[in-house]
């Protein structure tokens, strides 16, 4: 090393020569610079690494070498009826398969890797102290799955348009393929990221793979059905339901993308930011998109199990949601507190939003509850007819398990928090524990007064949340009635109980900006205006 | 990024703490780095050094107090602080299929570096540290030195006024330590100031300015290395060679009041005087004026591994 600076030629490396060039190379190299610029650095970088890489050479070519061999044996086993027969839809199940496995196995357990490394090899550490965001490094992730997944497709392209030429198959059919075959790959890589920060070892991170493999292969199964039933079957209908539904659900998975993408960022990013009220917008929004999507089904087709269903399905969200709140730390660092709401209104209204176990427990009770009614309301629109039980009592039943078991919950981490220290690994322990001891309450009961279990649904099995909501869609209303309100009793008791020690984290005020970041960025702005 | 007004010191630690369960990692730890200047961070394995630099750089969150680079948190303005930081841990990953100069120039993005700034801050980076040569070659195919010297040209890509290098030397052969030590002395005159942890005591003795001596979490000695000898040993030793007539010369130093212990080792005279240069240059003096004729006379200073020994008990924890 020399602090007698030697100046080199500067064309020795491209990256070392300024982008000054005359003519149309030049023209091309500085707007290739300005591109550049707005790209994010990881995705640069990944590319890159993935051109040189073993694994994508071999994968890419495996891939090609495949669809050849596929076409060959697809054309010599159909012949002499190829030339007169419309075969195309034979040989593109064939290319629905080579293009699933690279697309939605080998880029989320890629993307899933990439992440973990970083995590895993001490070079995520290099990265956080960098201007790169933990969002801006997780969507670098993301970016170069798909940049992973354009690559794969375009060596697919020419036998898709092989397969159309052969007749069988139209335009639509292929559409509805490419696009499923991207959307579930991009929802699978945004979970690999996700899972990619839950755990930060690599004991724990050969659990996610596992995890994330299992969820790889669900996820393969159901869209082969799919796409080998519906859409090569020609199921595709241009009608306004089809839209509709395809357009709802289109969103909810959107949200679910912006979601494991946002957690990821939020796993990663140091504890000092706020990591907290982005994804409780994010849930907010998913919570209107779910309800509009459910609502829609509902009044559409005049049936109150959708909408029960719906209810279930955000109950549990919540119930989740909520337990992965009681895992954040009620200390909010000098710089989270200085971004707390600044008038009575906005402590009122958005303070919900503001990281930290309490306010995250009122933002999962109150949007849960608000949530389950507004769905169970709808179903006052119209008549069922059947014996189904009414949304309305099944909100009311799913409020009280909310209630119950996320108030209990609270209650229980409070102190063990102190003693263990807060993480999100102690509420989901004591959730899972008290789902389970719900669920074998009443027979314990029974046992212990009556000498056996019982065998007919009571409203004293109002804990074992299994028993009742099978009860509730086995068209039994009447004792889950009584099972319902026993149930929202209970949760509210909770929930009272817990407003008491909600205090602390209510209190919480903002704090004005120090002095010398102030002056920082004035400095900022002053050298920005003279560099203007 | 502008550097004008801030006066203040540029890395500063207050009553900083980390605690891991019963461990007390760094516990009440308080020291400030002017600009410009080399602080020497010195104490055995597991005394704290790496743990107060992740915090001062933003990887790691105190128990209590507060660490600051230029007058900004680092734990409530992280970001802030990051643009103004180049950090050096003690060991990094590299990425699989990157070269080096792929590799600094990923960092030259991720720090927000554009255009020509880009292209001018590689080129600097790639010369300072000597790895033009090398600029094609695959980062695992780096030798140690090679890969420290990539390393710290990634933590100065983005010309940062403040550096922390956590056991820069560590692993190098005594040339290349040789260069890194020219390297932190030409960065500290081009106004950078650094933080430098190191267990080769000799060399921080001669590339820092300041010093601060750490074990098990506590900050035992803050100063220039003359300053914490003087401030352990309050009495010189002295050493003296004369020609001829060593009995007169024993006799002669010890009538002398501010002169204690006068003895003669291997045909030497050592003797302890209490009090500063002035002492000391009156005695010699005295010792001309009575026409001792003194062939040496030198002060026998402890080194900064003596100083060292001296101040640390060896405790681990």
């Amino acid at each position: 090393m020399s602090s007698d600076v030697k100046i080199l030629p500067e064309n020795d490396h491209p990256l070392l020569v300024d982008t000054t060039g005359e003519g149309v190379w030049g023209w091309i190299d500085r707007t290739s610079e300005k591109i550049s610029k707005s790209l994010n650095p990881i995705l640069i970088k990944e590319a890159r690494q993935a051109l040189k890489s073993k694994q994508f050479a071999v994968t890419f070519f495996l891939l090609l070498l495949a669809s050849w061999v596929w076409m060959i044996l697809g054309v010599v086993s159909m012949a002499p009826d190829i030339y007169f027969v419309p075969s195309g839809k034979y040989l593109m199940t064939g290319y629905y398969f080579l293009l699933a496995i690279p697309m939605m196995a080998m880029v989320p357990l890629s993307a899933h890797r990439s992440l973990a490394a970083e995590l895993d090899e001490g070079t995520y550490e290099l990265l956080a102290i960098t201007k790169l965001s933990s969002l801006r490094i997780v969507s670098g992730k993301l970016g170069s799955a798909l940049l992973q997944m354009l690559v794969y497709f375009a060596a697919l392209v020419p036998s898709l348009t092989f397969c159309y030429l052969l007749r069988g198959v139209d335009m639509p059919m292929i559409a509805a393929t490419i696009a499923l075959v991207f959307a579930v790959s991009i929802l699978l890589s945004t979970f690999a990221l996700l899972l990619a920060t839950a755990v930060q070892n690599r004991a724990g991170q050969i659990f996610t793979v596992l995890a994330l493999l299992a969820v790889i292969l669900f996820s393969e199964s159901l869209c082969a059905a799919f796409i080998l039933g519906v859409v090569f079957e020609q199921q595709i209908y241009w009608e306004w339901e089809a839209i509709v539904f395809t357009f709802l659900f289109g969103l909810v998975t959107i949200s679910c993308m912006v979601m494991f993408v946002r957690a990821a960022s939020a796993r990663i990013a140091p504890v000092t930011e706020n990591r907290s009220t982005v994804l409780r917008w994010i849930m907010f929004a998913q919570q209107l998109i779910w309800i509009a999507s459910i609502a829609t089904l509902g009044l559409w087709y005049e049936d109150y199990e959708p909408v029960n269903f719906g209810i279930m399905i955000l109950g549990g969200y919540w119930l989740v949601m909520g337990m992965l709140m009681l895992g954040e730390s009620a200390e909010l660092s000098p710089r989270v507190l200085r971004t707390l709401p600044k008038t009575k209104f906005g402590r009122m209204m958005l303070l919900w939003f503001c990281p930290g176990p309490g306010t995250g427990f009122m933002f999962a009770t109150t949007s849960g509850i608000a949530g389950m009614f507004s769905l169970g309301f709808v179903s006052l629109a119209f008549s069922d007819g059947s014996n189904v039980v009414s949304p309305v009592l099944f909100a009311v039943l799913m409020t009280g398990y909310l209630l119950m078991y996320l108030g209990a919950t609270r209650l229980i981490v409070l102190p063990l928090a102190r003693r263990f220290g807060i993480s999100f690994v102690l509420p989901c322990s004591v959730m899972l524990g008290l789902l389970m001891l719900g669920i074998m309450f009443p027979s314990i009961l029974m046992v212990v007064t009556t000498g056996s279990p019982s065998t007919n649904y009571g409203s004293q099995e109002f804990t074992n949340w299994i028993w009742t909501l099978d009860e509730a869609f086995s068209y039994q209303p009447n004792p889950v009635l009584s099972a319902g309100f026993l149930a929202f009793t209970t949760g509210l008791v909770f929930f009272v109980l817990n407003l008491f020690l909600l205090i602390r984290e209510f209190s919480y005020r903002r704090v004005s900006v120090p002095q010398r970041v102030i002056q920082v960025e004035a400095e900022n702005e002053t050298s920005i205006a003279l560099d203007a | 990024m502008t550097k004008a007004t801030y006066n203040g010191p540029m890395i500063e630690l207050n009553c900083l703490c980390r605690n891991f369960g019963e461990t007390k990692a760094v516990d009440h730890v308080s020291f400030e780095v002017p600009r410009g200047s080399v602080f020497g961070y010195i104490g055995p394995n597991g005394a704290g050094k790496t743990t107060s630099m992740r915090i001062l750089s933003t990887l790691e969150l105190p128990t209590s107090g507060e660490a600051y680079i230029e007058g900004l948190s680092s734990v409530n303005d992280p970001d802030r602080v990051r643009a103004r930081l180049g950090f050096m841990p003690d060991a990094f990953g590299t990425y699989s299929d990157t070269n080096c100069i792929e590799y600094l120039d990923f960092f030259a993005r991720s720090y927000g570096l554009v255009g020509r700034e880009r292209t001018r801050r590689l080129r600097w980076v790639m010369d300072f540290t000597g790895l033009r040569p090398l600029m094609v070659k695959p980062i695992r195919g780096l030798s140690k030195g090679m890969r420290q010297r990539l390393c710290l040209g990634r933590a100065l890509i983005h010309d940062p006024p403040v550096l922390v290098l956590d056991e820069p030397a560590a692993g190098l052969d005594p040339r290349a330590r040789i260069e890194l030590r020219h390297i932190i002395r030409s960065l500290a005159s081009d106004g950078k100031t650094i933080l430098i942890s190191s267990h080769i005591l000799t060399e921080l003795a001669e590339m820092c300015d300041r010093i601060g001596i750490i074990e098990r979490g506590q900050l035992l000695a803050v100063g220039t290395v003359e300053e914490i000898r003087r401030n352990l040993q309050p009495s010189r030793e002295i050493l003296v060679r004369v020609a001829s007539a060593v009995d007169e010369a024993i006799a002669f130093l010890g009538a002398c009041v501010s002169v204690k212990d006068a003895r003669v080792i291997d045909s030497a005279i050592r003797f302890s005087i209490e009090g500063g240069d002035p002492e000391q240059i009156a005695i010699l003096r005295a010792m001309c004026d009575a026409k001792i004729e003194v062939l040496e006379y030198s002060p026998r200073d402890n080194s900064l591994e003596d100083v060292f020994l001296q101040i640390t008990k060896g405790h681990v924890q």
